[in-house]
C-alpha cells in the first residue's frame, strides 16, 4: 500500500505526524528541487540517505558543505567506495575519520538539514512505501523522534528569514572585537566556541559555513549570539576573481608529436633488424653454411662416388632409383620399357610430381634395343 | 619337384630323405607354385620367371605391380577379387609389407577374421630386412630429433608467453630508468619482434629463451625444460652415430647396393652398379656379391674366382664359403662343395642353410645316412622358416640354397661404410634452420643452461619478478611493497596507500583482484585454446603439456612430411590418405579437443586476508610493522609465492 499525495493538499509535517502515530515503517521519498528518500523504521527517522541513489548522498553533501572533510578527501573517499563497495560511514569509521559517537552527531545534524530543507520547500510530491523491506541495506547511526525533528526544523524555518537579515551576504568578513578579547579568553560553549576558535583571522561567512563543522542554521545562530555579545565585529568586502589560463591546445600539438617519433623510431628499429637478418647474419657466416635452402632441385649437383649427405645428392639418387623401379614395374606389366618418362607417368608408374622432379633435375631418359632396355642420364 | 633328387637317389635310402624334404616343403609349396598360375598378365608371368632364371632372391617387382593391380580392383570396389590378388603379391614376395597392411585393414573392414594374421605378418615384415629397418630407424630418429627440438622451442615460447608480464615488467622497468625513449611499455615486444625479424636461427633462439626463462620459471618448469634440452643435447652430440643410416637413404651408397642384390634377379643394371664400387674396403664384400650375381646366372667359373677371392680376404664370411660351396655342387665337385659347407659350419654351426645343402651334397654322394642327419639338423635349424620366408627361392626349385647379404652384414657394411663421413647429414639437413653444425647446438645450450642455473642461483635482482600476491599482476622487488605483508604491486599498494583499516583495504584489494584477474583470465583462455598443450602448461601441468607438444608436433611434422621425411624411393608413394591425413588429423584434434576440457589456472580462490595481527597504526606499530617483512616474512612469502606460481 502506498501513500501519496501533494503536500499543498496535505502538509507534509502532516504526514511526518501521521506516519510516526501509527508507528509505520518504509520509505517517504519526496519529489521537490531536490528529491529526498526519508527512512522510517517503527515511527522514528532512521535515514534520508538513499543507496540506490549513488550520485547524490545527503551526508558527503553535509560532510563537504560544512568542512568535515575536504574535497582532496572527499575524492579519495570516493575512489575507495567505489573500488570497495563499502558505505561512507563504514569507511569513516574504520578510517577513523570519526568516532562512532562523533558520526552519530553528524548524522543526526544531518538528517535535521535534510528535513528543514524539504520542508522550507513548498511545492513538493510524496509518496509512501511501506514495509521494512525498503531498509534493507540501509545503514544508520541514529534514530530520532518526528516530534523533536519536525519541532526544531519548524523553528528553523521560522528563524531563518531573521538570520539572512542579519547576514546578507556571505561575503561579510567577520572578525574578533580587538576591544574585548584583551585580557582573557570569553567564557564560551558549544558551537560558539568553535566559531570563537575559527576567528584567529579575519574570516568571510563562505569561510565559516563551510569550515565550521555544523550546519549552515547554527554557524548563523553562533554568530548572531556572538555578535550580541560583541566579541566580533564585521564588515563587508569585495573580491577578485583568479584567471584562468587556457592551455589545451598546447598539449595536443605535443601530443601528436609525442607519438609520431616513438612510432618513426620503432619503425627504423624493426627494418634495421629485419635487414640485419637478410644481409648481415648471411654475411657473417663461415663460407659453405648456407642459410636457407634453394628448394628446387638442379642437375648442378656435383656426383660423388661413394656415401653423400648433400640432401640434393640424395634426393637425386632416389629420384633415379624411383624412376627406375617405376620403369622396372612398366617392364614387369607390359613386356618393354617406355619410349619417354611421361608415358609412365600416365600410367601411374611413377607419380606426377615425381615427373616434375625428374624434369627440374635433368635427368635424361632414353629407350633402347626396341623396349629392352634403357639408360638413365 | 626335384628333378636330380629323383634321377640318382636309390629306392634304398628314398624314405628317409623324401620324408624329410617332401613333409616340410608340402606345407608352403602348393601355394607358391600355383601363385605364378595366378598371374593373369602374360607379360608379368614372362618378367617372373626371368626373373626366377635370373636367380631372383625376392620377387620384388612382380609383387609390386601386383600390389597396383589390387589396389585399383580394390578402388573399383570389387573387395573379394582385391584380396585374392593381395594374397596372391603378399605370397608372391616373403618381405614386402605394404599388401600385407591392405589385406588386414580390407579384410577388418568387412569382418574378416584373417586381418589380425595380415596384421601381425605385416608388422614383421616392416622391419623384415636391412633397408626396411634402416629406412624405418632414420625416419623415426629424424622425426624424434626434430620433435625434440621443436618441443623444446614450442614449450619455451609457451612458458615466455605464460611468464612474459613478469619478463616485460623487468625489462620495461630497466629500460626505463635509464631512457624516456622510446616508450617503455613497447620495449619487450620490440625487442621480441626485432629479434624475430634477424632470424638468428633455432641455436641462438633456444639459448635466448632458456637464459630469459629460468629465472621466473617454478621448479617442475625446470625440470621439464632441462630433461627436454638435455635430449637435444644429446641428439646433437651424438650425430656423428646418425650417420650408420645414411647408406639407408643414400640409393647410391655400397650397402644399398649390396641390399639391392637381396631383392631381384640380376641384371645387367645391378651387375654393373656392385662391379663399379672401387671402394678397396670392400673388395671381399664386392667379390662375394659377383660371384653370387655369377652363381645365379649360371656362370659358375666367374662365380668360383670371385668368390675364392672374397673368401680369400675375409675368412669369416659364412654367405661366401656356403655359395662356393654351391658354385662346387653345381659343378659336381661334391667333396669341395662339402668342404664349403662344412666351413659355414665351423663358423655359423647353427646355418640350416649349410645343413640342408650338406644333406643334398651327400645325396649326391650317396651317403643317405650323412645325408638325413644333415637334413634333419637342417629342419632342426629352421629350413621351413627360410622357405616360408622366401616364397621366391621355392618357386626356383633349387636343389641347394644360396645366400645373398644377410641383415645383420649389411649392418654392419653401413656401420663401415658411414664410418669415411665426415659430415653429418642431420647437420645438413638441419642447418639451415639452426645456423650452425648441428653438433654445436649441444654446445650452446649446454652453456646456456649452465649459464641460467648459475644466474639463478645467485638471483640477480634484475631478474626477479614475482607475481603481486593479491591482483597477479607483474611486480618486482623495486616497485612492489609488502610492508601489509602482502607483497603487492604498485597498483595494489596505491590502491590502499594512506589507508589504516584492514577492513577497507582488503574490500578495495579483493575488489581490485577480482577486477584485475577477471579479465585476464578469461583472455587467456581465449588464446591458449589455439595453442597445442598450451593450456597444461599454462596451468601448471608441465608434464602432461610437454607430451601434448611432443604428440602434436610429431603429428605436424608427419602431416607436412606426407608420413615420413624420407619416402622408400622404391616403394609406392602413399596414397591411402588414412595414414598421411586422416589420423595425423585426428591425432592432432583429439590431444586438441582433451586440452580444451582442461579446467583454467585457478585463480587464488581463498580470500587473501591481511595477518590478522597486523596493523598499521602509524604511532605505535610503525616500527614492528617495517622490521618484520625484513626478518619473519620473506620466507613465508617465498613459499606463498612458490604455492602461488604452482597454482597458476
Ligand atoms: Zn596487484
Ligand atoms: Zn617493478
Amino acid at each position: 500500500m502506498a501513500l501519496e499525495g501533494n503536500a499543498k493538499d496535505f502538509g507534509l509535517s502532516e504526514i511526518f505526524q501521521l506516519i510516526s502515530i501509527q508507528k509505520k515503517s518504509g520509505m517517504l521519498s519526496i519529489v521537490a528541487e531536490e528529491n529526498i528518500a526519508i527512512f522510517f523504521q517503527d515511527g522514528m527517522i532512521m535515514s534520508t540517505r538513499d543507496r540506490r541513489n549513488k550520485s547524490k548522498d545527503p551526508l558527503k553533501d553535509y560532510l563537504l558543505r560544512y568542512g568535515f572533510i575536504d574535497r582532496d578527501e572527499m575524492n579519495n573517499l570516493q575512489q575507495i567506495q567505489s573500488g570497495s563497495n563499502m558505505d561512507l560511514t563504514e569507511i569513516l569509521l574504520s578510517e577513523k575519520y570519526f568516532s562512532e559517537d562523533e558520526l552519530t552527531a553528524i548524522f543526526a545534524e544531518q538528517i535535521y538539514e535534510s528535513i528543514h530543507e524539504v520542508l522550507s520547500c513548498p511545492k513538493s510530491q510524496y509518496k509512501f512505501v511501506i514495509g521494512k523491506n525498503v531498509l534493507s541495506g540501509i545503514k544508520s547511526y541514529a534514530s530520532l523522534k518526528v516530534e523533536g525533528v519536525l519541532m526544531e526544523s519548524m523553528r528553523r524555518i521560522d528563524e531563518f528569514p531573521e538570520m539572512r537579515r542579519i547576514f546578507p551576504s556571505e561575503d561579510m568578513i567577520f572578525q574578533k572585537n580587538p576591544s574585548s578579547s584583551t585580557d582573557k579568553e570569553p567564557d564560551l560553549s558549544g558551537n560558539e566556541e568553535v566559531i570563537y576558535d575559527l576567528l584567529q583571522h579575519e574570516r568571510t561567512l563562505e569561510y565559516l559555513v563551510s569550515h565550521s563543522r555544523m550546519a549552515r542554521f547554527c554557524t548563523y545562530e553562533s554568530l548572531k549570539r556572538l555578535l550580541e555579545t560583541g566579541l566580533l565585529e564585521f564588515r563587508e568586502a569585495e573580491k577578485a576573481e583568479p584567471e584562468k589560463i587556457p592551455e589545451k591546445t598546447v598539449k595536443t600539438r605535443k601530443d601528436k608529436r609525442k607519438r609520431f617519433v616513438p612510432t618513426f623510431a620503432i619503425m627504423i628499429i624493426l627494418v634495421a633488424s629485419f635487414a640485419v637478418g637478410e644481409y648481415l647474419v648471411p654475411w657473417l657466416m663461415p663460407p659453405g653454411w648456407k642459410a636457407r635452402t634453394s628448394g628446387t632441385l638442379t642437375a648442378s649437383v656435383p656426383e660423388t662416388a661413394g656415401l653423400t649427405v648433400n640432401p640434393d645428392e640424395l634426393r637425386i639418387r632416389s629420384l633415379k632409383a624411383t624412376i627406375s623401379q617405376g620403369l622396372d614395374e612398366y617392364y614387369g606389366s607390359m613386356g618393354s620399357y617406355p619410349f619417354t618418362l611421361e608415358v609412365l607417368a600416365i600410367r601411374n608408374f611413377i607419380s606426377g610430381p615425381t615427373l616434375e622432379l625428374v624434369q627440374q633435375a635433368g635427368i635424361r631418359y632414353r629407350m633402347n634395343d626396341n623396349g629392352g632396355a634403357y639408360s638413365l642420364q | 619337384m626335384n628333378r636330380l633328387f629323383f634321377q640318382e637317389v636309390k629306392a634304398s635310402h628314398l624314405y628317409t630323405a623324401l620324408l624329410s624334404v617332401i613333409v616340410s616343403v608340402a606345407f608352403c609349396m602348393p601355394a607358391v607354385a600355383n601363385s605364378l598360375d595366378n598371374i593373369s598378365n602374360p607379360n608379368l608371368k614372362e618378367f617372373t620367371s626371368n626373373e626366377l632364371r635370373r636367380g631372383a632372391p625376392s620377387l620384388y617387382t612382380t609383387s609390386r605391380v601386383l600390389y597396383r593391380e589390387a589396389i585399383e580392383t580394390l578402388e573399383s570396389g570389387d573387395w573379394e577379387k582385391a584380396r585374392e590378388k593381395l594374397t596372391l603379391c603378399a605370397t608372391i614376395s616373403g618381405d614386402y609389407a605394404d599388401p600385407m597392411f591392405t589385406l588386414a585393414r580390407v579384410e577388418l573392414m568387412h569382418a574378416h577374421p584373417d586381418f589380425l594374421y595380415h596384421l601381425i605378418e605385416g608388422i614383421k615384415r616392416t622391419a623384415g630386412n636391412y633397408h626396411r629397418q634402416s629406412l624405418l630407424a632414420i625416419n623415426l630418429l629424424f622425426l624424434i630429433v626434430c620433435a625434440t627440438t621443436v618441443t623444446l622451442l614450442m614449450a619455451m615460447v609457451i612458458l615466455l608467453w605464460k611468464y612474459w608480464r613478469l619478463i616485460e615488467h623487468r625489462i620495461n622497468e630497466s629500460y626505463s630508468k635509464r631512457f624516456a625513449f622510446p616508450p617503455g611499455r613497447f620495449i619487450g615486444s620490440l625487442i621480441i619482434i626485432s629479434l624475430l625479424f634477424m632470424r638468428l636461427g633455432i641455436a641462438i633462439y633456444a639459448s635466448l629463451l632458456i637464459l630469459s626463462l629460468w629465472p621466473v620459471i617454478n621448479k617442475r618448469e625446470r625440470t621439464a625444460l632441462s630433461f627436454l634440452t638435455v635430449l637435444v643435447i644429446a641428439f646433437s652430440l651424438s650425430a656423428p652415430f646418425s650417420n650408420v643410416l645414411i647408406p639407408a637413404v643414400d640409393e647410391g651408397s655400397i650397402t644399398r647396393r649390396f641390399s639391392m642384390m637381396n631383392m631381384s634377379g640380376v641384371d645387367g643394371e645391378l651387375y654393373n652398379s656392385i662391379r663399379t664400387i672401387d671402394n678397396r674396403d670392400f673388395i671381399a664384400e664386392k667379390d662375394f656379391a659377383l660371384g653370387t650375381l655369377n652363381y645365379r646366372l649360371g656362370r659358375y667359373d666367374m662365380a668360383r674366382q670371385a668368390l675364392l677371392s672374397s673368401v680369400s680376404r675375409r675368412s669369416d664370411f659364412p654367405q661366401a664359403y656356403l655359395n662356393l660351396g654351391n658354385v662346387y655342387f653345381m659343378q659336381a665337385d661334391y667333396n669341395k662343395a662339402l668342404a664349403g659347407y662344412q666351413s659355414v659350419i665351423a663358423i655359423d654351426s647353427t646355418s640350416a642353410l649349410a645343413h640342408f645343402n650338406i644333406g643334398q651334397a651327400y645325396i649326391n654322394k650317396m651317403l643317405f645316412a650323412q645325408s638325413s642327419r644333415a637334413l634333419k639338423k637342417a629342419s632342426v635349424e629352421g629350413i621351413e622358416k627360410y622357405r616360408a620366408g622366401h616364397p621366391a627361392v621355392m618357386l626356383r626349385d633349387l636343389t641347394v640354397y644360396d645366400e645373398g647379404f644377410p641383415t645383420t652384414e649389411l649392418w654392419s657394411i653401413a656401420w663401415r661404410e658411414s664410418r669415411g663421413q665426415n659430415d653429418i647429414l642431420f647437420d645438413k639437413l638441419l642447418r639451415p634452420y639452426l645456423l650452425i653444425p648441428f653438433g654445436w647446438l649441444g654446445y650452446v645450450l649446454a652453456a646456456a643452461l649452465m649459464t641460467a642455473m648459475v644466474l639463478s642461483r645467485k638471483t640477480l635482482a634484475l631478474f626477479t619478478a614475482f607475481n603481486c600476491e593479491n591482483c597477479g599482476s607483474a611486480t618486482c622487488p623495486e616497485c612492489s611493497e609488502d610492508t601489509t605483508g602482502l607483497r603487492l604491486c604498485a597498483d595494489c599498494s596505491k590502491t590502499i596507500r594512506g589507508l589504516s583499516s584492514v577492513k577497507v583495504m582488503e574490500a578495495l584489494l579483493r575488489h581490485r583482484r577480482q577486477k584485475v584477474s577477471g579479465s585476464r583470465s578469461s583472455r587467456k583462455r581465449l588464446k591458449t585454446a589455439f595453442v597445442p598443450g598450451s593450456t597444461w602448461l599454462m596451468s601448471g601441468k608441465t608434464h602432461r603439456g610437454i607430451i601434448a607438444i611432443y604428440v602434436e608436433v610429431s603429428a605436424a611434422l608427419s602431416l607436412i612430411w606426407a608420413g615420413m621425411y624420407f619416402p622408400d624411393p622404391r616403394g609406392l608413394p602413399l596414397t591411402d590418405p588414412f595414414f598421411r591425413v586422416i589420423f595425423l588429423i585426428s591425432v592432432i584434434l583429439v590431444v586438441h579437443l582433451i586440452s580444451l576440457r582442461v579446467r583454467p589456472a585457478r585463480e587464488q580462490k581463498n580470500f587473501r586476508v591481511l595477518p590478522p595481527d597486523f596493523r598499521i597504526d602509524p604511532v605505535v606499530e610503525k616500527e614492528t610493522a617495517t622490521e618484520r617483512p625484513a626478518s619473519v616474512e620473506p620466507k613465508t612469502n617465498d613459499q606463498r609465492f612458490e604455492t602461488f606460481l604452482d597454482s597458476l
